[in-house]
């Protein structure tokens, strides 16, 4: 059985449960903000909330303060790499999109640089996801899987690689605003201008950057859109989990967007987990998004 | 005085003292409103219509009936606005093609030319509604022409149709449930018999002691009888033509506007007027000069036409772009789609902006937009499609006429008849669709879904849409329906959701503010709504609109 290293990045989403059952590292990214009394904060951006809580975070920007995100340092990437490298394993990094962060720049330059030398019998390939989130998350995942069948880190690498496009991301937020400071979001003309109670239906499109491609009249016909964008793209849902993540929403909207998926889509399974630190931050409170595997997504925002 | 057979003078005559008596009485006309709102119309806007046709004769010196009618007809078009001035237009356009070609018509052949005034008119209005202007038109037209035989007179004409117009008018109240029941006669018909007194006054010798307002800046239409085979060119032609630059005559990185300018002044051109914008390798020129084909010769030097207008000046002084507007309206960026809305009020028109709107027409119940000033909007815009939002069921008419008459680009009307339905509309609005079938789909979508509440203060005590109404009550409409009348000003927004039979399942509330409402009132009636209705998403924006405190779209 071959045995490679599978690690992502502070957008992945996993929960440590099920890191620990496939075996998946992640590499953090770092968020920081300053708060009312002008106090300085920069935490890690790590996915089990244990330096802040999740509804202290996004009190946070409820009260109005920017939070920053940073991307991936070298220090923690080479800290995470050699932890592997030294046991002997190679390293497939399935990054966040390069549309939405430098980090797989900052992991390719570290090891074309110093570590391929030092290590010069391992490999370490670098996969650019085009998406964050549990869209990555749901590639860490297959990975895992493809490795516990017993393919090579190449096989792995190849079949991700091919079937990128496939991983969907539908999402909704409750303004555009958090992307559109964040500079994260492509958006038609038709965005622009202040448009009170107008949802935008958001795709990772086929460069990794977000894409408002369609918008809807309140916070309802958003959530229940998702759905229906869900049910005309998915592939195969029995055999699939899919992945409901959400910005602290309040409990009806999940229970609304769940129950709605439900009852007219037949996942495996719909599982509902918080939207991580860094994607959270760029989207704002309240924001949903879903990951499955469907459609290759080929859009291209204007 | 008893006119036997009418000429053209006789007719302006006429019809000139019909748009003096309105004048005299518009204000009562106006008055008779259904709702108790300061906002009833009828009567400015018929008399403007009417104004707008005795101006485009005034100084018409002619005896030829035909000539005159012609004139008038095209006057009354394009000043006509509201619904009733739209139909008033319709009537006389239809009455002077029954003059055309003639020199003067005895009665029996003015009954005639009156019966296709009533074919006219029907034929213009899409869902004929009696007890309106055209049910005391066409009755009055059909009691005058059984009234007059081959002895009568003009003025006996007048007389039989003026005493049916009086008799039809009264009888409105009964023909249309909602005159009933605010106990008022139809507007537009009373507008009609204050027109139809005043011709009679005339024939009998009385004079109507009133101005008739003065014609708007850029008043009526090309009138190709002002530059006959006798005439002596005077002023020139108009000249705007869009020229590319071609690099195998010119350097086109070097090539100065002033090249083109020296040019156009040159003796043999002697342009004057001159506006010439260079944009890379667009050049755009507008002139005015006795010698447009010298201009088109030499400019063939530099480059290749893109388009090319020429218009001789005596045919269109009213249509004349300043040099301001021009060089607007050639810097105008071309567009697929352009917008053009009706709306007033600060904030409403700001607002419409942000959401690309490219042109507001102002206007609202009280001044209605005529066609003109539709048509004027149309001009200012460079695109294949226009989009027009009347935003009030009393301005489409006018809208689509000018739809209608304008050939510049392709206009669609769309039915929407409030500033909410548009803002609604607006939001929902992509032109990266491109495909205009699915734009005004998801237009007629929008504005289907949204409902329009509207909340102003009654001015008198009436009965209304079931709803008892005192004076000073805060009056709440939902499309159109009287749904609310009380004196809760501070959840008075709230009070109309309410009446929402299915507000349980909508999401967004938008709310305009009118002028006049406090900083403390809005926030009441945010909050009541929110704390009465937690799950909807409710916002506010200052609109500046007159009339109404609140302009509720309820999505």
């Amino acid at each position: 059985m071959s045995k490679f290293a599978i690690i992502g990045d502070s957008t992945c989403d996993l929960t440590k449960e099920e890191r620990r059952a496939h075996d998946i590292d992640y590499c953090r990214m770092t968020v920081s903000w300053t708060d009312k009394e002008n106090k300085e904060h920069e935490i890690h951006a790590d996915l089990d909330w244990e330096e802040i809580s999740v509804h202290e975070y996004y009190d946070v920007l409820r009260a109005g303060h920017r939070i920053f995100t940073q991307q991936v340092t070298e220090q923690e990437f080479e800290e995470v790499f050699r932890r592997h490298l030294e046991k002997g394993e190679d390293i497939l990094y399935i990054a966040c999109s390069s549309g939405l962060s430098a980090s797989l720049h900052v992991a390719e330059k570290l090891w074309d640089e110093k570590l391929s030398k030092e290590f010069a019998d391992r490999k370490l390939l670098v996969l650019d996801s085009l998406l964050s989130a549990m869209g990555q998350g749901l590639m860490l995942l297959k990975a895992a899987d493809m490795r516990m069948e017993g393919k090579s880190l190449e096989e792995t690498y190849d079949w991700i690689f091919a079937n990128r496009l496939s991983f969907n991301q539908i999402a909704t937020v409750e303004t555009l605003e958090y992307l559109r400071r964040a500079g994260r979001v492509k958006a038609t003309k038709a965005f622009f201008g202040n448009i009170f109670g107008v949802k935008p239906m958001l795709i990772s499109d086929a460069k990794g950057i977000n894409y408002a491609y369609e918008k809807m009249k309140g916070r309802r016909n958003a959530l229940l859109r998702m759905v229906e964008v869900i049910k005309e793209r998915v592939i195969d849902p029995e055999s699939q989990v899919c992945y409901v993540t959400h910005a602290e929403a309040s409990e009806a909207d999940v229970e609304l967007v769940v129950s709605k998926i439900k009852e007219t889509i037949p996942f495996k399974e719909v599982r509902v987990q918080f939207l991580g630190p860094i994607i959270g931050a760029s989207t704002g409170p309240g924001t949903f998004g879903i990951y499955y595997f469907g459609e290759p997504e080929t859009r291209i925002g204007e | 005085m008893i006119i036997e057979k009418m000429n053209g003078e006789q007719f302006r005559e006429i019809v000139t003292a019909g748009a003096k008596n309105l004048r005299a009485n518009y204000e009562e006309v106006d008055s008779l409103n259904v709702f108790p709102v300061p906002d009833g119309d009828t009567g400015t806007n018929m008399a403007r219509t009417i104004e707008g046709g005795v101006h485009a004769i005034e100084r018409k010196k002619t005896k030829k009936l035909g000539e005159m009618g012609k004139v008038l007809s095209e006057g009354f078009l394009m000043s006509a606005r509201g619904n009733s001035g739209v139909i008033l237009s319709q009537i006389f356009r239809g009455i002077c093609k029954g003059l055309e070609g003639k020199e003067e018509v005895t009665a029996m052949e003015l009954a005639e030319a009156y019966k296709l005034g009533v074919k006219q008119a029907d034929g213009a209005v899409q869902e004929p509604v009696e007890g309106t202007i055209l049910t005391v038109y066409r009755e009055a037209t059909e009691a005058a022409c059984k009234a007059v035989g081959p002895s009568s007179s003009i003025n006996d004409f007048y007389e039989a149709h003026l005493k049916q117009a009086a008799l039809s008018l009264k009888n409105t109240i009964n023909l249309l449930p909602v005159l009933k029941e605010a106990g008022v006669i139809d507007s537009g018909g009373a507008g009609y018999v204050y027109i139809v007194k005043g011709m009679v006054k005339y024939l009998s010798g009385e004079k109507i002691e009133v101005e008739l307002t003065k014609p708007d800046s850029n008043a009526p239409a090309v009138d190709f009888s002002a530059f006959t085979s006798e005439d002596v060119l005077q002023f020139g032609y108009c000249t705007e033509f869009i020229l590319r630059l071609q690099t195998s005559k010119v350097d086109i990185d070097s090539f100065s506007i002033d090249t083109v300018i020296a040019d156009l002044e040159a003796p043999d051109i002697e342009g004057n007027s001159i506006v010439a914008i260079k944009d890379g390798d667009i050049v755009k020129v507008h002139v005015h000069t006795k010698e447009p084909g010298i201009v088109l010769h030499k400019m063939r030097a530099y480059g290749e036409f893109l388009t090319i207008k020429v218009e001789n000046m005596a045919l269109q002084h009213n249509e004349i772009m300043t040099e301001e507007e021009a060089e607007i309206k050639k810097a105008t960026e071309h567009k697929k789609y352009a917008v053009v809305a009706v709306a007033q009020g600060e904030g409403i028109i700001e607002q419409f902006k942000l959401m690309g709107v490219d042109v507001v027409v102002s206007g609202n119940q009280t001044m209605n937009p005529s066609t003109e000033d539709f048509i004027r909007a149309f001009k200012s815009l460079n695109a294949d499609n226009i989009l027009v939002f009347p935003n009030n069921k009393n301005i489409i008419m006018a809208a689509k006429q000018a739809a209608d008459l304008y050939k510049g680009a392709h206009v669609e009307v769309i039915n929407c008849v409030s500033i909410p339905q548009c803002l609604s509309a607006l939001a929902m609005s992509d032109f990266s669709i491109d495909d205009l079938v699915i734009i005004l789909g998801n237009f007629n979508a929008a504005i289907r879904n949204v409902v329009s509440g509207e909340i102003t203060v009654a001015n008198r005590t009436t009965k209304l849409h079931g709803v008892n109404i005192r004076k000073g009550d805060y009056l709440g409409i939902l499309d159109g329906k009287v749904r609310y009348a009380g004196t809760r000003k501070n959840s008075v927004v709230l009070e109309l959701l309410k009446k929402i039979p299915d507000i349980k399942d909508r999401q967004v509330v938008t709310i305009l503010y009118g002028k006049d409402v406090t900083e403390e009132e809005k926030a009441k009636n945010i909050a009541a709504i929110q704390s009465y209705y937690p799950d909807l998403e409710v916002g506010g924006i200052d609109g500046g609109q007159d009339v109404y405190k609140y302009l509720v779209a309820i999505d």
